[in-house]
């Protein structure tokens, strides 16, 4: 896989439609509801979500190498956790109002499975720029994500935009979109747009199954499970 | 490869590098905080600084300091302007909302006017409970005074509109507003907001201090309830009971109970707020409290309030046991009788001549009928002139003053008020003849002069009344 050239185009594009993370991974959906209330609020999550990832991308290809592979998830884990404590530490000193927007929700992004599952499905096993990319596209993809549910809900739930007012609240807007409810109603809309955009480029259709999974290509225990049943034949 | 080497391969190597990668993480993480630590530790002074002003905004520094109610103490700020003066202070309180605590943060003039309130945290719906720090909301409690209220459909000099669609929010709003009126109540003298336990007792006016009662080794806590003129009404008897809020410190929900002379109900209240505000804190509505007035002995069943089955049952329970607490209440004696320890009957008023005017008092008896000292009570006109107040003073028999006791009293809280406290007051027992050389409180001579001279002329009178009699 490393001797091949690495396209880096399809790496970056990857993440925002044929492997979105929100609406074809479903990874972090914690956070991605919480925090699409409003856009500001989503485009600090966004941003801080791509900081991380592409740092932590960064770094633990860097050091995929060195990093045993007995202890590789604590690793990942002390190396996300430190960018996440550094990202919250510089947001709360210049942009506090961002931080008090996120709340909660920044300090979790450790535990952000899109995190975590980046570096275990692709930073551990590409190069350095490969996986700056990766988390750049990935990240990009779920800035995007958190971008078009807040616009939906923040508009139309509450007639603003950015926080600015554009139709008054209460007129024809629909309260319940900023409700948690509206959340999952305007998420389940937005990934079956999401699924059917990707299965027109002729990507897999999503299922509950190995192999209906978009991940399934660079999946850990697919290629395990092919290894072994390549050994079986052989032993056969 | 031999048998340490592996070892070493799958135990110490990866102990080594995640120690590594921690301490490096360890290292960057304490990096940026050097950086970053100072400037957010600015910016929340910076925060409080512009939250204290945005309250009470008259004042330009705040003072730290600590108040007592009901055997708690809280923090509170006390604000002065650029000259010294005092001019208002700041409370923060919190009640539970819908979606978690609402704080809230609130600057009262020092005339009991509110002067701004914040909510410092709010976890409210979006759209809906939310509303509570738009402008349009906070802005309505400037200017109010005393106990506010809420109202759904119109707001009135003592109530604020309510948040349309988020009716428990705006109960915790209030509800925190108001038990900070409480705490300001408490600091100037409690002569604003009425007690609210004064509710269990129509007609009553004053509560006399509390009185700690034994029911079967239980202790609980009493009061004499006067009406206007200081005659006894009622007893008002607190007791606890578990409501709906359930907390490992034992019963929460405190129900004060009117029980007349005889033990009949007359009224209750509760008074914590601990319940859930618009729903088991409906106990308080009157379809519900009436149901108990005109009992006594012990009350089998009620109707419970639809949706709030655990604080009526609460209240019920607390009830009840107020009613077995009854036979263990003592009668009360006269406040006046507070000022000549030993005395427990109070004769009827005298009337007594002093350089030609007449003036009224009381000659205080032990439970004998013997005279054990007299009481007399005379106005001083202090700092506020327009409000003047009354000294109570209780005289032996040998003329040594066994207690004095200001009423109604009105002075600048935290300065004149301070003549009301044990302090000041107990400097004069044992003195006879002449008070003037007790000591005056620094910053308040007007307030100490004018009870020193309402004191004074209680020991001239008392000079009358003895010389009459010898």
């Amino acid at each position: 896989m490393a001797k091949s050239q690495t396209n880096y185009k399809e790496v970056f594009t990857r993440g925002i439609v044929k492997e979105n993370p929100i609406f074809r991974l479903v990874l972090g959906m914690c956070s991605s509801l919480a925090m699409s209330t409003s856009m500001t609020s989503a485009l600090g999550m966004g941003v801080s979500v791509i900081v991380v990832l592409v740092l932590s991308n960064i770094s633990i290809s860097a050091l995929r190498k060195v990093i045993p592979d007995q202890v590789r998830i604590p690793a990942y884990v002390v190396v996300i956790a430190g960018f996440v404590s550094i990202v919250q530490m510089i947001l709360q000193a210049f942009v506090p109002t961002i931080y008090d927007m996120l709340g909660i929700y920044l300090p979790l992004i450790v535990v952000n499975c899109i995190i975590l599952g980046r570096a275990e499905a692709f930073a551990n096993k590409n190069t350095v720029l490969a996986s700056a990319v990766d988390g750049l596209g990935m990240g990009l993809g779920y800035l995007i994500a958190l971008m078009s549910i807040s616009i939906i809900r923040e508009f139309i739930g509450n007639g603003s935009l950015f926080g600015v007012q554009i139709i008054p609240a209460g007129s024809i807007t629909v309260g319940l979109l900023t409700a948690p409810a509206g959340g999952f109603i305007v998420l389940g809309i937005l990934m079956a747009v999401w699924n059917r955009w990707a299965e027109g480029k002729g990507m897999a259709k999503a299922g509950l199954n190995c192999e209906g999974c978009p991940s399934v290509g660079r999946c850990h225990a697919i290629e395990q499970a092919q290894a072994d049943a390549k050994k079986d034949e052989a032993n056969a | 490869m031999s048998e340490n080497k592996s070892n070493f391969k799958s135990i110490g190597q990866p102990a080594i590098v995640l120690t590594v990668i921690a301490l490096v993480t360890a290292f960057l993480l304490a990096l940026t905080n050097m950086v970053t630590a100072p400037i957010i530790a600015q910016q929340g002074d910076q925060k409080e600084l512009a939250a204290r002003q945005e309250v009470l905004p008259t004042a330009a520094t705040f003072t730290e300091k600590q108040g007592e109610q009901d055997g708690t103490t809280f923090d509170y700020l006390e604000g002065t302007d650029a000259s010294g003066t005092v001019v208002g202070y700041i409370f923060t309180n919190q009640t539970p909302g819908y979606g978690g605590p609402v704080i809230v943060m609130m600057g009262v003039d020092t005339e009991g006017k509110l002067t701004g309130v914040q909510p410092l945290e709010l976890k409210e719906s979006p759209g809906y409970g939310m509303n509570a720090q738009e402008p349009g909301f906070l802005d309505q409690f400037k200017g109010k005074s005393g106990e506010i209220k809420y109202n759904k459909t119109a707001a009135s000099d003592t109530e604020v509109l309510a948040i349309s669609g988020a009716t428990v929010t705006t109960a915790a709003f209030v509800n925190s507003v108001n038990a900070g009126m409480q705490q300001f109540a408490t600091i100037t003298g409690g002569s604003l907001g009425a007690d609210p336990k004064l509710a269990a007792v129509p007609g009553a006016a004053t509560l006399s201090e509390p009185v700690t009662g034994t029911y079967e080794g239980t202790e609980f806590t009493y009061y004499h309830a006067f009406d206007e003129a200081g005659t006894v009404l009622a007893y008002v008897i607190e007791a606890k009971a578990d409501g709906f809020a359930v907390t490992h410190e034992g019963p929460q929900m405190t129900v004060a109970v009117g029980l007349d002379l005889e033990g009949v109900i007359v009224g209750s209240v509760m008074t914590d707020n601990k319940e859930t505000p618009g729903i088991g804190d409906k106990v308080n509505d009157e379809t519900f409290t009436q149901q108990f007035v005109g009992k006594q002995g012990e009350i089998a069943s009620i109707d419970a309030i639809s949706g709030s089955t655990f604080s009526s049952k609460g209240y019920q329970e607390a009830v009840n046991l107020a009613l077995k607490y009854f036979s263990a209440v003592e009668a009360p004696k006269d406040p006046k009788l507070a000022n000549v320890p030993g005395s427990s009957q109070l004769s009827e008023a005298m009337s007594g001549t002093l350089d030609g005017a007449a003036f009224t008092y009381y000659e205080a008896q032990d439970a004998d009928g013997a005279v054990v000292g007299y009481i007399f009570e005379n106005e001083a006109i202090g700092y506020h002139k327009e409000t003047p107040f009354k000294v109570q003073v209780g005289v032996d028999a040998t003329g040594k003053i066994t207690g004095t006791t200001p009423i109604d009293l009105n002075e600048t809280p935290g300065i004149g008020m301070q003549v009301g406290e044990d302090a000041f007051r107990q400097t004069f027992i044992g003195v006879s003849g002449d008070a003037s050389t007790v000591d005056i409180i620094s910053q308040a001579t007007v307030s100490s002069e004018a009870y020193i001279d309402a004191v004074n002329l209680a020991l001239q009178q008392f000079a009358a009344v003895s010389g009459g009699a010898n």
